[in-house]
């Protein structure tokens, strides 16, 4: 199973797109979707976010600073920052997905973990761990900017101290 | 002391102090459930979900559908296949990994009662006797734990399974199938069967997407009751299940007849009158939640 899904059609239509200066569903080559984001949906959750890029939905929930986890990165005067994704097994489009963690999926959370990583400020709750787990509702596109926006709405909802918000664009 | 450090260092007396007057931290008595909300389409990509929230305690249930080759002791019959997930974000004492027991002991409950409560015939899911069926894949994710998953993920499974759309198939000669709304080859004669088994032979097979459902429109309602030191505590928040002796969950049906009585071991014995007292609760409730789907369903 593709993740992120390969389009449906071939480049023939994004080339088309290109000349024609619109895309499909009327949109102008430089002009974003919709966005929706909302903190405080998972009630057991330090701090959680829920978003929406159009269709593509994430929902994230941000547990800490709290002890346990991966031991030996652990130190005094650093805190750790966990980050976990999940994608739906009906999230995309087609065939039922995977239920256990694929290879897509660790390469994710790497790279959602890059971009949080520099923006936390991790010398706030040294020895403990902030634990970030998101999780991808349905997958239409872009889900690495929506995972990263969601995450760091998520952060801020729970008081983790950051240099700024992560804005992404993909 | 305060009353937030108070419940910190001696949770059972001070929960002790709200269940003395018969009420509860969040302000309930003792026998009223949580308020319910289901709706409907809201994950685009799969064929059928639902979004169901017993007061915070939110699932979310889809259904992905595949054509399989049915198995040879049930030539007739299609499959379908449960999984309750709890993820990582749901709750703090889950994580990443290993699938939790609480999640694995949820699925099989919920399989079991969607099977004992006969919400999908398998007969129904059956495209050409021993060669072609449908598998329900029905995943449920708890996006949010806080106390009862299980009554959750049960009406969560049946609105998913409520909204599913199957599409039309047709078999041609070669045996190949396709699925949705196509015409077939040309090639001869092709069969196209829908989901009420009908059978239609057409010179040239022109599919239409008909709305069919998978359910037998039965709708099964779970409650769970905790027991805490003699007394009945109805739907427990996430606190209130860390505190409880034992759960005991009740699953009923649109007539009002039991279909499942759960009790997991525990800390207390459950007596026959307590037993009694928690299927009644189950039948009160199921007005609440078959009210939350119609609503949903209107």
């Amino acid at each position: 199973q593709d993740f992120p899904p390969r389009p449906v059609r071939g480049a023939r239509c994004v080339t088309s797109g290109v000349m024609s200066s619109s895309r499909e569903g009327g949109r102008g080559l430089e002009q974003m979707r919709h966005v929706f984001v909302k903190t405080g949906v998972i009630s057991q959750a330090s701090g959680s976010a829920y978003v929406e890029f159009d269709a593509t939905k994430v929902m994230c929930g941000v547990y800490g600073p709290r002890q346990g986890g991966k031991t030996g990165t652990a130190t005094n005067d650093r805190g750790r920052l966990d980050v976990d994704v999940k994608l739906a097994t009906f999230a995309t489009p087609g065939a039922r997905g995977k239920v256990g963690q694929g290879d897509a999926e660790l390469e994710f959370a790497s790279l959602l973990h890059r971009a949080l990583e520099s923006a936390v400020l991790l010398d706030t709750f040294p020895k403990t761990s902030v634990d970030v787990y998101v999780t991808v509702l349905e997958a239409a596109g872009a889900e690495l900017p929506a995972a990263v926006a969601c995450a760091a709405a998520a952060l801020a909802h729970a008081g983790v101290a950051m240099r700024d918000l992560v804005p992404s664009l993909l | 002391m305060e009353a937030a450090a108070y419940k910190r260092l001696y949770p059972h007396e001070y929960y002790e102090k709200f269940v003395r007057e018969g009420a509860r931290p969040d302000g309930r008595p003792l026998g009223r459930a949580r308020p319910v909300s289901v709706a409907r389409g809201v994950v685009s990509t799969a064929d059928g979900s639902s979004l169901v929230k017993i007061g915070r305690t939110t699932a979310l249930a889809a259904v992905k559908l595949e054509v399989v080759t049915p198995t040879l002791d049930a030539p007739d019959d299609g499959n379908i296949d449960v999984t309750v997930e709890l993820p990582p974000m749901c709750s703090a004492t889950t994580r990443p990994g290993r699938v939790s027991e609480e999640a694995a002991y949820c699925s099989r409950r919920v399989a079991d009662v969607l099977h004992d409560a006969k919400v999908v015939d398998p007969k129904k899911l059956c495209i050409d006797p021993g060669k072609f069926a449908w598998r329900v894949c029905l995943d449920v994710y708890v996006l949010d734990h806080d106390g009862c998953v299980l009554d959750a993920a049960v009406l969560a499974a049946t609105g998913a399974l409520r909204d599913c759309v199957v599409p039309v198939v047709s078999v041609d000669e070669r045996g190949e199938v396709s699925v949705g709304a196509k015409a077939s080859d040309g090639a001869g004669d092709a069969a196209a069967e829908n989901e009420g088994g009908e059978k239609t032979k057409k010179r040239k097979t022109t599919t239409t997407m008909k709305r069919c459902e998978v359910t037998t429109n039965v709708a099964p309602v779970s409650l769970t009751t905790g027991l805490y030191r003699g007394r009945l505590i109805v739907d427990p928040n996430s606190e209130e299940e860390a505190l409880m002796e034992t759960l005991v969950t009740v699953c009923v049906d649109d007539s009002g007849s039991v279909v499942a009585v759960l009790k997991p071991g525990g800390d207390a014995e459950a007596t026959e009158t307590q037993i009694a007292h928690c299927v009644a609760a189950a039948r009160a409730r199921r007005e609440t939640c078959a009210n939350a789907m119609r609503d949903a369903f209107s």
